[in-house]
Order: structure tokens, then C-alpha cells, then sequence
């Protein structure tokens, strides 16, 4: 499928949506209100929508006024550009100052992807492991896995941040990518329970059947487990990667000196606000939220369904 | 032919008792890694921390080193010794704050904001993906954003110039405290919004149908059905918003640099994180620990007390 066609498909999606909820607003039983209840509504609609207005509207201020050029920009800095230009979008690319340690926004861009992917790629891959064999395996200390994964997670730990520095020192990792990498990896967590209640209520009939055709169990993980569940994998994995895109504290003290676009934006910021460089930021800014965005457009639904999932039971 | 029988049950045993060891190197192996893991990234993590409360920098030392015998818990009693100096007892009411403003205002008003949503206001599709989209949004570009509209640059600056308010000190002194607060509460209120939903989403339609033919008006209809029924869900929105007393860092730090009052125990521990004197952060985290700990799993336990009978 051709991107036209995929982006054809999702807005055909969204407009279906759009329509069933319209239809069930007008005919539902649910959603039929009184005249009093329709001034409420229309009350909360007004709120929504100043709400709405607030979240939406400075990114798109950001993103005109990167098209402007640095006097239409001081003349002006409401309206849209007199005459657009894609010059401070191409300079965003290639600039690099000793503040950002010589990397430009690309380099940064490059870092989080390097450092997201293959930070998603392994914590995704080790929970699973773990969660399939907690949940699937019967063995010694089971319950005192699932109960110590629990208990973490209720826990509120507060500042191990220095001795996780120190300890980062002492193994050698502070400063490598794939120490960053290497504290990315956890198992336990969040991705442990969501992947174990899924596994928990996996049907044990498919490996039951590869187990009498003489299936190792490692085969069967690989060939059986995996593609079964491929859904809330790639859930998991979008929700990760996207925190992991965006987390700021884990690179900024551990890879100081090689930023990714969520530690670099700060320092390409400081630059060139002391530059007064306003159009160059607004660029900058837009190119690096702008993966983000994309993928947020593409897998909202997925994002927003398995976010959820995590917290609803207390 | 029973004797064949016999001798076939037993090849079949033979033959698991062969794959056991297998499979006990399968479920090593899956295990092996997050439980390496999780001991050394964790729990030496935790006990080292737990050590570090014990330790300090002398007078002119480079490094740190064991407390003498006599003194083995200065760290802590230094912890209370700080509470007399006004800019520590300053930071922790700023971080408390962050208690009344996640639990007591942002949670009661997504709530609200959720169940106009559930209850289909008009776009409420859209809402909520555009509520959502601060969760998403790497936390520089929101501060960035945030801090340059009311700029001397910014979009909002001559919206307010209209009222006669300045925003060019709207960072600065008391107001960047509040500054600091409504980004939280701009920020937070998507995710709330979102998890508080997918809970209202699990309410069965019997209940809501059958209410809504006895004709009980929004009000009730929202105290009395929807807050039971999304009960589980507010409980662990109220224990996350209660954890924000000590995770909250890095709005303040990106907004304010941790001035005018916005300094919190987050921020402090992450100041001082990279110091020498690393006891004192660890003294900090564990003795907030040591009170958070009981205080969040009694609240936690208080809230699962009502409407216990949330099972559907």
C-alpha cells in the first residue's frame, strides 16, 4: 500500500468514526438530553474548546512562524509570514554551536532514534521473555516474581538517582550509549504486566498441539507466542518508543556530550535565544516534535487504548 | 499387553523426565536477564542508596566515606537540622503543593471533563486526542512553547496587554509559582482525561440505560453511577498525583530553573545527584521514602475501602 493510499484510508477511518458517533449522539437513547442539558453541554463545549484552542494553537504558531524570515518575524510575530521560506528548516538541519556539543539537529535526531530503537527493542523483547515464562511456566519463586514486580511498582522510590549514578560509574557505563541502552532494558515494569495478563489469558491450545508434534519450548516462543502476540507487542512498543524518544533526564546525565532532540532542544534553544534567533527555534522546534506528531496521527487509537490499559485497575 | 501398556507409560516418562532439564534451561534463560536486571539496576540500586545515607565527605574531602560509629545517623539528623532553614522548609511545602494540585484540582476536573466526554459531547473524538497530545510531546518543547507565549515575543503577550497585565514578570517572584502550576495542570490534565475515560468506557450499558429511563438528571447520574463504577481508576490516578510530591522536577526546573519558590524534593535530589556528597540526596530520597511509603499504601488502602464492589 502506497502512503497516499495508507493516509486515504486513515482519514476514511476517522470520517467513518466521525459519522457512527454523530449517528449515535442524535438516535442513541444514552445521548438523547433534555433542553436544560443541552445549555450544559453546550456550556462544557465552549470549555472544550478554549481547551482545545490552548493546546493547539501555540504549535501552530511555532510552525508559521518558522516559516517567517527574522525582520517579518520582529515586525510582526502574531500574523502569518508575509513571505513563507523553508530557509530556517534547512539551517535548523546544520546548526551546531559548542552548547550543543557540536551536533546539530540531525545528529540529535539520529542519537534518539539509535537510542530509542534499540532501547524499545530490547525492553520490549526482554519483557516478553519474562512474561511469558511467569505467566505460562510453572516453577519455583513464580509467585515471588510477580509479587516483587508488583510491589515495585506500588513503592514510591524516592532519589536512588544518585547511587544509580554512582553505580553507573563504577560498571563503566556512564557516558556510552550502551549504558543508556542497558538501563533501558528492564524487564519488570509496567510492559512485564501488561504483556503477562495478556499471555495469562492466551489460549494454551496451539502449544499444547506444537508440544505433541515435538516443539521445543524455545520454538514454540518464536514461532508460536511471538507472531500470537504481534497486537500488543507493537502496542507496547509504539507507547515505548515514544517515551523513550521523548525521556530527557536519562540522556542528558549520562550522555551529555552526544544529545538526543529531547536533551538537545534545550541547548539549541539557549543558543539561539542569546542569538535572538526566534525563526531558527520555531524551525527546530517543529522538526523535532515532528516525528512525534506523525506517529502520534498514525497510531493514535493504538497510543490511547493501550495507555489506558496500564492504570485501570488501582 | 497391559506389560507393553507399562512399558509405553514409562518410555512417555522417561521422555518428559528427559525434556525437563530443557525446560528448566528455557525458563532460566528467558529469566536470566531481567532478573540480572532488576537485582542490579534495583535492588543494588536501593541498598546501595540505603548505604550512601550512611556515608558523607568530610570537611574538605574529595570523596565519600563511612560515618564514624558515634555518629551514624548525622545524615538523618542533619535532614531535620535543614528543616530550620527557611529555602529547605520551602521546598518541601512547594512540593506538597503538588498534592492539592494533582489530587484536589487536576483529578476533580478531569473527571468532570471525562464524563462529558464519555457521555459523547459534541467532537469528543477529537477532544480527546487533542487533550491527549501534551502526554505525547517531548517536555522541552512544552516548556519551550509555554514560556515563549507569554514572551516579550509571544502570542499571549498582547492578549493580556489589553488588560493592562504584564507578562514579562509572569516568570519571575510569586506569579512563577503559579506559572509553574498551571503548566502542570495544562499538561496533566490529557492523561487523567484519557485513563479516566477508558474506566467509564467499562461501565455496562444496562446500568447507564436504565438510569437514564428513570430520568436521573447529570448531576446524580455522575456522583452516584459513573464516580463508583470509575472508582479503580481514580484510586490510581489519586496514587499518581500523590507520588507527583516527590517526582515533580523538571517543570519547574525547565520553567524556572527551581527559583522563586518552585524548588521541590525532585528537584533538589536531581541538583544534587551528581555531587560528591551523594549522601545527602540519598538521605533525602529514603527519609521521603520512609514517610511516603506508608502514607501512599494507607491512602491507597483508604480508597479501595469505598465502593469495594467494583466488579463487572
Amino acid at each position: 500500500m502506497s502512503v497516499s493510499a495508507f493516509v486515504k484510508q486513515k482519514i476514511k477511518n476517522k470520517r467513518n468514526q466521525l459519522r457512527q458517533a454523530d449517528y449515535e449522539r442524535k438516535n442513541d437513547l444514552l445521548y438523547k438530553r433534555h433542553r436544560s442539558e443541552k445549555v450544559l453541554y453546550i456550556a462544557m463545549f465552549i470549555i472544550f474548546l478554549f481547551f482545545a484552542i490552548t493546546y493547539i494553537f501555540p504549535f501552530i504558531w511555532v510552525l508559521y512562524n518558522g516559516f517567517k524570515t527574522r525582520t517579518n518575524f520582529a515586525n510582526d510575530y502574531i500574523g502569518l509570514p508575509t513571505s513563507w521560506t523553508f530557509k530556517n528548516f534547512i539551517d535548523a538541519f546544520t546548526y551546531s554551536k559548542p552548547e550543543t556539543q557540536g551536533f546539530n539537529i540531525f545528529q540529535m535526531l539520529g542519537m534518539s532514534v539509535l537510542l530509542s530503537v534499540c532501547g524499545t527493542l530490547v525492553t520490549v523483547f526482554v519483557s516478553c521473555c519474562a512474561a511469558y515464562v511467569v505467566a505460562k511456566y510453572e516453577f519455583p519463586g513464580r509467585s515471588l516474581i510477580l509479587g516483587v514486580v508488583i510491589f515495585t511498582m506500588i513503592i514510591p522510590i524516592v532519589g536512588s538517582l544518585p547511587s544509580q549514578i554512582q553505580l553507573m560509574k563504577n560498571l563503566g557505563l556512564d557516558g556510552k550509549i550502551i549504558g543508556v541502552i542497558f538501563l533501558y532494558s528492564g524487564g519488570f515494569g509496567m510492559n512485564f504486566m501488561l504483556l503477562y495478563s495478556f499471555f495469562k489469558n492466551l489460549s494454551w491450545t496451539y502449544v499444547e498441539a506444537a508440544k505433541i508434534d515435538g516443539a521445543s519450548d524455545f520454538r514454540i516462543f518464536r514461532s508460536i507466542i511471538l507472531p500470537m502476540a504481534k497486537g500488543p507487542i507493537i502496542a507496547i512498543s509504539i507507547i515505548t518508543l515514544i517515551g523513550q524518544w521523548n525521556d530527557y533526564m536519562t540522556p542528558m546525565i549520562y550522555l551529555p556530550d552526544k544529545p538526543t532532540i529531547a536533551v538537545g532542544l534545550k541547548l539549541l534553544s539557549d543558543a539561539m535565544q542569546q542569538e535572538g534567533n526566534y525563526v531558527l527555534l520555531f524551525a527546530s522546534i517543529t522538526l523535532a516534535i515532528l516525528p512525534i506528531i506523525l506517529m502520534f496521527c498514525f497510531f493514535s487509537k493504538t497510543i490511547m487504548e493501550n495507555t489506558s490499559v496500564g492504570g485501570l485497575k488501582g | 499387553m497391559s506389560g507393553a501398556f507399562v512399558k509405553k507409560e514409562d518410555k512417555q516418562f522417561e521422555k518428559r523426565k528427559r525434556k525437563f532439564p530443557r525446560t528448566a534451561f528455557f525458563i532460566i534463560l528467558m529469566l536470566f536477564y531481567p532478573i540480572f536486571h532488576f537485582l542490579l539496576m534495583w535492588f543494588g540500586v536501593n541498598i546501595n542508596s540505603i548505604l550512601l545515607t550512611f556515608q558523607y565527605v568530610k570537611p574538605g574531602g574529595a570523596h565519600l566515606e563511612w560515618v564514624p560509629i558515634d555518629q551514624l545517623f548525622i545524615n538523618y539528623i542533619n535532614i531535620f537540622k535543614d528543616f530550620s532553614d527557611p529555602q529547605v522548609s520551602s521546598m518541601y511545602t512547594a512540593s506538597l503543593v503538588y498534592f492539592v494540585l494533582n489530587c484536589l484540582i487536576t483529578l476533580p476536573i478531569s473527571l468532570l471533563f471525562a464524563y462529558f466526554i464519555f457521555k459523547k459531547i459534541y467532537a469528543a473524538g477529537v477532544f480527546k486526542v487533542i487533550f491527549y497530545l501534551p502526554s505525547i510531546l517531548p517536555i522541552v518543547a512544552l516548556t519551550l512553547v509555554y514560556t515563549m507565549a507569554f514572551g516579550n515575543k509571544g502570542f499571549l503577550t498582547p492578549l493580556f496587554g489589553w488588560f493592562g497585565v504584564d507578562t514579562s514578570t509572569f516568570f519571575l517572584g510569586k506569579t512563577a509559582k503559579w506559572m509553574v502550576w498551571i503548566f502542570c495542570f495544562w499538561t496533566g490534565i490529557g492523561y487523567n482525561v484519557m485513563m479516566l475515560t477508558a474506566g467509564m468506557a467499562r461501565i455496562p450499558r444496562d446500568i447507564l440505560e436504565s438510569s437514564k429511563m428513570d430520568g436521573v438528571p447529570p448531576l446524580k447520574e455522575f456522583i452516584y453511577i459513573i464516580i463508583p463504577l470509575t472508582w479503580p481508576t481514580i484510586t490510581t490516578l489519586f496514587i499518581f498525583g500523590m507520588m507527583g510530591v516527590f517526582g515533580t522536577y523538571l517543570q519547574p526546573m525547565l520553567l524556572v530553573q527551581g527559583q522563586h519558590g518552585t524548588n521541590t524534593i525532585g528537584l533538589q535530589i536531581f541538583n544534587e545527584a551528581n555531587n560528591v556528597a551523594k549522601n545527602h540526596p540519598a538521605t533525602i530520597g529514603l527519609f521521603c521514602t520512609m514517610i511516603g511509603t506508608p502514607i501512599v499504601l494507607g491512602v491507597r488502602a483508604l480508597l479501595n475501602h469505598f465502593f469495594k464492589e467494583v466488579n463487572f
